[in-house]
This record gives C-alpha cells, structure tokens and sequence, in this order.
C-alpha cells in the first residue's frame, strides 16, 4: 500500500471531519479560557469543561454582528454554535464560532468576583495603600517556581538593564489547589528578608485554572502586608488575577515585570553624568562671575586709582621739568641781554670807534707805534681799522723828507 | 636697592626744593646751572621710578587677568 503525502492525508482528514453531518451547525457548552483579540479583531479562545478543551475562533464580523465585542472573558460559561474546521497547513482543527449564548458565569467566575468585592470592600486595592518602587533596587526577591520561565525571562531583562541587581529567589509551586497559601509565605518570607528591597511574584501564561492559586485570599493578605514594595508579574497581558490588583504596580508579563523593576544601568549612568556636569558648570560659572566681579572691582577701586596718582605724580614731574628749562633759558636771555648792552658800553668807548674811516691805529708789541725809529724790517705789526684790524709784516722803512 | 620706590619721596622732595630755588633771582650762572642739572637728574630719577611703578601695575593686572580665565 503507497504511503500518503502530508498534504493528502490532511486533505482526506478535512473532507471528513468538515463532511460530517454531526459537526455540522452544532453547539457546545463549556468555559472560555485563554480568551485572545487579535489586533485584526479576531477572537481566539478555548472552550474547556471538566472532560476536555477545543480551540476555538470567532470572527471580526461575526464579533460585531452579535455584539459580542469586548464581552468574552476568562470563566464565562457559554454555549458555542458553529462549525469545524480543519487547516490543512498545520493540520489544526479549530472550532469557528458563529454564535455565543453566555450562559451563566462559572463556578471560578463567581468565586472570583465575590473575593474581588470583598477585598475591595476592605480597601485591599486602594491607591492609598500603593507603594513605590524603589529607583534603584539592589536585590530583588522572585517568589515564583525555580523551574518555571519567569525567573529566566526576569535574569534575561535584568542582565541587559543591570548586571549589577542580585536576585533571591523563593521557590513555590504556582499551580494547583494548594499552592496559594505556599505562595503567600514565600511572598512574607522574601518581605522579612533584610536584603530583599523589592519583591516579584508571578509565573508565566496559563488557563484561568492555572492562574487560579494568585487568587487565593492567603496570597492577597501576605502582600497586602508587606512592607516591601511588590509587583505582579501573572500570566499573560490579558490575564487579570486579585494578586495584579493588591500588588504595588502590575507587570503585564513577568519580562514587562522586570523591566518596570529595574532601571536601566546606562540611563542612571547617563544621568548622574548629565547631573554632574550640572553641578560642574553652576560651578564653574559661579567662579566665573565672582572672578568678573573681582576683577572689575579690582580695576575701579585699586587699579584706576593707583595709575591716576602715577600720571598725576608725572605731569607734576614734567611741570618741574619744564620750570627747569624756563629758569635757565630766562637766565641765559637775562645774561645775554646783559652781555649785550655791555657790549653797546663797551663799543661806545672804544678808541677805534673815533677813528675815521680810511684812518687807521698801528700797534706794535702791543703798543701804539709813535715813530718809526722803533720799528724794523721783518716786524709784525696790528693795524686797528674801525670795522676790525689787520695783521702786517714790516717791509720797508722810509723817513720822510 | 637704590632704584627703590622708597626713595621716591625723598627725591621728590628734593626735586621740590631745587624748583624753589630757582625763583632766587641771585643766583649766579654756575649755580643755577648746577641746580638745573641737579633737577633734571632728579626729574629722571622720578620718572624711572614711577616707570617701574606702572610695570608693576600692569603686571599685577595681568597676574589677575589671568587668575581670572
């Protein structure tokens, strides 16, 4: 017998199922889980009870057409009318919705609403009692499962904002009956902790069963009472528990926990750099303007002031200089002048000055010449003139007659 | 040291006496001359030291110029 290709036996599996009339138009009761919108408007959910779990799909049009948008939750009980489908592709069967009656809300439903009144009623959510975060936690206390993904996914975020936070983990089981109350003394032993300044509690996607335990009343009062500060990290986005409400802040994902936990190493680094070199330039300004200040205080009270006494002692030096040069030019003009009219004095009782021009006075030795039986050949002789004198030798002598 | 600033005022008041005397009409040629000189060398003396004076102004300034950027 020839083995079927992938494709033929899917193709035979379709025509089957979708060909039977049984699955045809049929209508099916249990409760919605895992309730999904898809951003193009489809729904996507199981269909559970006590004996199984289908997929399930509903359409954007046949969303609006019944009105159902936004009404399909977690733990309704409904009855589904639709038909099966078989995708060849992946050779999974899904059940496409054309119809939901919501039928009366589950046994979970119920007992979630009524606990979630109660401890609203006591103030169990209250903004009032919300604590912050701390900025920068130093150890953080992860009660969840040591096997599950949380605590992975919770290292992998840590380990890209900040290598340098430590965790504690507190390991519990975080599904099953029981498991609530272990988790609320997980929670109180990671509060009692000294070292442990911010606390995270959570595990990873499941059915509304599986979530279950962070409804457990224990739980909520263990982290109602803690001092320290605590974030929820349940499930998926859609997944609400009463553990998302009581908690300080609600991570959508145990990854989106972390992040709202721990503060980027490189952005607090960058701001203390950003604020130091605030502090640095205030500083530095500062000094600045008291050096502008000091300098300009220097220069109008000391500076100016000390260089006009300089220039005044030195037009003062020049004016004695000048005084100088006066006296002994009026002197040496007075003297002069004096010298002068002596001169005039003297000139007017000069001999020559009786001496008619083309006459003149003969000296010889330096005494009038009377006669020439004193004077020889080869004599020098001063003839005084009335505008000077000359110097002659003795040629000749002749007496006369 | 003799360039001392110190000694300004002395040589100033020197300087002082010497212009004084000038006003003395008797004085004769040979000692206004000598008081002539005598005043300009001390009229130089002064300059020089308010010379250095003023350097040493312009330095300070410079010292707390700099200091001050």
């Amino acid at each position: 017998m020839d083995a079927y290709s992938v494709g033929e036996l899917n193709r035979i599996i379709k025509q089957t199922v979708e060909g039977e009339f049984l699955l045809k138009n049929c209508i099916v009761e249990g409760v919605i889980s895992n309730v999904k919108r898809h951003s193009t408007g489809h729904y996507y959910f199981s269909l559970i009870d006590d004996t199984g779990s289908i997929d399930m799909a509903m359409w954007r049009s046949k969303v609006q057409q019944r009105g159902l948008e936004g009404a399909l939750e977690n733990g309704l009980l409904v009855q589904v009318r639709g038909n099966i489908s078989f995708y060849e592709k992946t050779g999974r069967l899904s059940f496409i919705c054309e119809d939901i009656r919501i039928g009366a809300k589950s046994d979970y439903q119920i007992a979630y609403e009524k606990l979630k009144q109660e401890l609203y009623a006591l103030g169990y959510f209250d903004e009032r009692h919300k604590q912050a975060l701390p900025p920068v936690p130093s150890c953080i206390g992860v009660v969840t499962s040591a096997s599950g993904a949380v605590i992975h996914d919770i290292l992998h975020v840590a380990s890209h904002r900040n290598p340098l936070v430590t965790f504690k983990v507190f390991n519990v089981p975080v599904q099953g009956p029981t498991a609530g109350p272990v988790i609320a003394r997980g929670v109180a032993m990671a509060d009692a902790d000294p070292d442990v300044d911010l606390i995270i509690v959570g595990r990873g996607g499941g059915s509304m069963e599986d979530l279950w335990c962070f409804n457990d009343r224990a739980l909520i009062e263990s982290i109602f009472k803690c001092t320290t500060p605590v974030v929820s990290a349940v499930g998926h986005e859609v997944d609400y528990t009463l553990c998302d409400f009581v908690a300080d802040v609600r991570g959508a994902t145990p990854s989106h926990a972390a992040e709202l936990s721990i503060y980027p190493l490189v952005d607090l680094q960058e701001e203390v750099q950003q604020k130091l070199e605030f502090i640095h330039n205030t500083v530095q300004y500062r000094i600045q303007k008291e050096k502008q200040q000091l300098f300009s205080i220097t220069n109008r009270k000391i500076t100016v002031p000390a260089m006009n006494l300089v220039h005044q002692q030195k037009n003062i030096l020049q004016r004695f200089e000048h005084q100088l040069h006066s006296a002994i030019q009026k002197k040496s003009q007075d003297e002069s002048r004096k010298l002068a009219i002596l001169t005039t004095q003297l000139d007017n009782k000069n001999p020559l000055a009786k001496v008619i021009k083309g006459f003149a006075k003969v000296d010889l030795n330096g005494a009038p010449l009377q006669t020439i039986e004193t004077v020889k050949i080869g004599d020098t002789l001063d003839i005084h003139i009335q505008d000077g004198s000359v110097k002659a030798t003795v040629q000749e002598v002749t007496q006369r007659g | 040291m003799a360039k001392s600033i110190k000694n300004y005022e002395k040589k100033y008041t020197a300087l002082e006496e010497v212009v004084k005397k000038l006003d003395d009409e008797s004085l004769s040629m040979h000692e206004l001359l000598k008081t002539y000189k005598e005043g300009l060398t001390l009229v130089k003396e002064c300059s020089d030291l308010l010379q250095l004076v003023e350097e040493e102004v312009e330095q300070i300034i410079e010292t707390v110029q700099v200091d001050t950027n």
